[in-house]
């Protein structure tokens, strides 16, 4: 961890608190290498906002820190453990949960059964999940109304707050959340915020893609800018906002 | 009287039939495999029976659950090590390779077993009683209800259980399914191993009422994809009312143009299927 410690930045973080931390991460799928050189922190309890546009590999950097996607170089070390050569199932097991862009319930299956799913990983009888269901549905109470029904009849809202509610159950330290707004209304976003605040004071640490940057920039704390699978700026979330390049490529301004 | 003993016949087959086909049904479903080991299965639990019972006078329904292990774990090895290679190639890669498999299988069953016919006979393979006329053989309603069983254990195994939920999500969305952490590899070999370990109990259902040789594994395997096709693909309740059909198309079928024509009635039926009803009696597309 030599190139984390001596890597600029900021230095409100101590290393001891540090979570996740990724150093020169490539990676992409089958002949497409989609990341050059990723270096990326999120400290225990944070909530960071990777922004940027599409196909700058945000997506798959996501996927690549949760196993989907296999890492070419680099290397990722999650609460003082490399990750290296983890199957995606022991990374969930080790507390980091994804909750995959376009939300990806299991349509044909009711609410619960998808909430029991993102329990799997725990490997606990469904009795024993009885309590962590109850924790999600206290976050996202329609969740509980509509717990019979089937996840791919209901709203994108819903649905999202279920993707999320999913995630949670695996009971992760850190949940990584991939457009989270995409497709949604604004009070909808708003409420999805709201939820998420309440589930980082609980001390879940949240790392989230979106392509809304201003909604990314009020939720997060700090924020990343990818470009062409590289970080092109990063920073607090007041920094980027002032910062000219973010205002005239990402807001228009 | 006749068409009424034929009907209870045609019922208490088609009971046995839906055992026969929904192991086929699940592993077709799930994994989108023609698995033509599927007749193999049944055909060594079948032996599995008539060895324990020629040889230890075991009888075949408490040599069933021994079968259905057996076999599962047969099942599960052969997805573990071999199918799950090539399961990202296309379809006709497993089927080929379920073919070789299945060409090995029953060649070195006829090596050791010869292709002689088989039977177990038990004491009371003659008992039978009547309602009100009709005949109900007494192993033939055992077949049938243990059938039914059978069927209805996967039915409940798939709603209920972590493991059967853990199948589903990977048949609806496996990268879904991997971020849960689920481990694709053994649920396919779980699956496969469930669907053998079905085969196996079915073939052991089967020699108790039927002769077995080596070379009946192609029967099987032909009458568990009619049943399936005409019950409509990759469901639980499709292979009953699939086995239901066939059932009732033999046994009416050898009644109006001979038991020749038996196979290739059950055929005829699962092109008219095609033509008309493409997906199915009950079709919906795979496990949900």
């Amino acid at each position: 961890m030599s190139r984390g410690e001596t890597r600029g930045g900021y230095t409100t973080v101590s290393a001891n608190d540090v979570l996740l931390s990724v150093t020169g991460l490539e990676g992409g799928y089958d002949q497409v290498q989609i990341l050059w050189g990723v270096d990326l922190e999120v400290s225990a309890g944070e909530m960071v906002a990777i922004i940027g546009s599409n196909g700058a590999g945000k997506t798959t950097f996501l996927k690549t820190i949760s196993g989907v996607v296999p890492s070419r170089a680099g290397t990722i070390v999650f609460d003082g453990i490399a990750l290296e050569g983890a199957t995606a199932k022991e990374i969930v097991e080790r507390g980091i949960s994804h909750v995959p862009e376009g939300r990806r319930l299991f349509g044909p299956m009711n609410i619960e059964e998808n909430l029991l799913m993102g329990g799997y990983a725990r490997g606990l009888k469904d009795h024993e999940l009885a309590a962590d269901l109850e924790r999600v549905y206290g976050i996202f109470p329609i969740l509980k109304e509509r717990r019979k029904q089937l996840a791919g009849s209901m709203s994108g809202g819903e649905q999202q707050m279920c993707a999320i509610a999913r995630g949670l159950m695996a009971r992760p330290r850190l949940l990584l959340i991939d457009e989270l707004s995409l497709g949604l209304a604004p009070r909808l976003v708003e409420q999805l915020c709201a939820n998420l605040v309440e589930i980082n004071r609980e001390g879940v640490a949240i790392l989230v893609v979106e392509q809304d940057v201003l909604t990314a920039l009020d939720l997060a704390e700090r924020g990343y800018v990818f470009e062409s699978g590289r970080i092109a700026m990063s920073g607090t979330s007041d920094e980027l906002i002032a910062n000219q390049e973010v205002k005239r490529t990402y807001l228009g301004i | 009287m006749i068409y009424l003993q034929i009907l209870v016949n045609s019922v208490l087959l088609g009971g046995m039939y839906a055992a026969i086909a929904v192991g086929f049904s699940l592993v077709w479903g799930v994994m989108n495999i023609l698995n033509i080991l599927h007749g193999t299965f049944l055909m060594l639990g079948g032996y599995i029976t008539f060895w324990l019972f020629h040889l230890y006078g075991v009888d075949p329904f408490l040599s069933l659950p021994l079968s259905a292990v057996a076999m599962f774990f047969l099942g599960y090895f052969i997805q573990l090590g071999i199918i799950n290679q090539v399961i990202r190639a296309s379809f006709f890669m497993t089927l080929v390779l379920t073919f070789g498999l299945e060409l090995i299988g029953v060649k070195m069953a006829l090596f050791f077993w010869t292709g002689d016919y088989r039977s177990v006979q038990t004491e009371y393979a003659g008992y039978s009683f009547q309602v009100g006329g009709v005949v109900i053989p007494l192993v033939r309603l055992a077949l049938f209800g243990l059938g039914l069983l059978l069927t209805g254990g996967l039915f409940w195994f798939m709603a209920v259980t972590r493991t059967g939920r853990a199948i589903r999500a990977v048949r609806i969305d496996l990268e879904a399914a991997q971020l849960m952490g689920v481990n694709p590899a053994k649920i396919y070999a779980t699956t496969y191993g469930i669907s053998a370990g079905l085969a196996g109990a079915a073939g052991a259902l089967v020699s108790a009422g039927f002769a077995i040789s080596p070379v009946t594994d192609v029967e099987f395997l032909a009458k568990s994809f009619v049943i399936c096709v005409v019950g409509g693909l990759g469901n639980i309740t499709g292979a009953l009312a699939g086995g239901l059909v066939l059932g009732l198309v033999e046994n009416f079928g050898a009644l109006y143009f001979g038991p020749g024509l038996q196979n290739a009635l059950g055929y005829a039926v699962l092109l008219l299927v095609l033509f008309i009803r493409p997906s199915g009696l009950l079709g919906r597309a795979g496990y949900h």
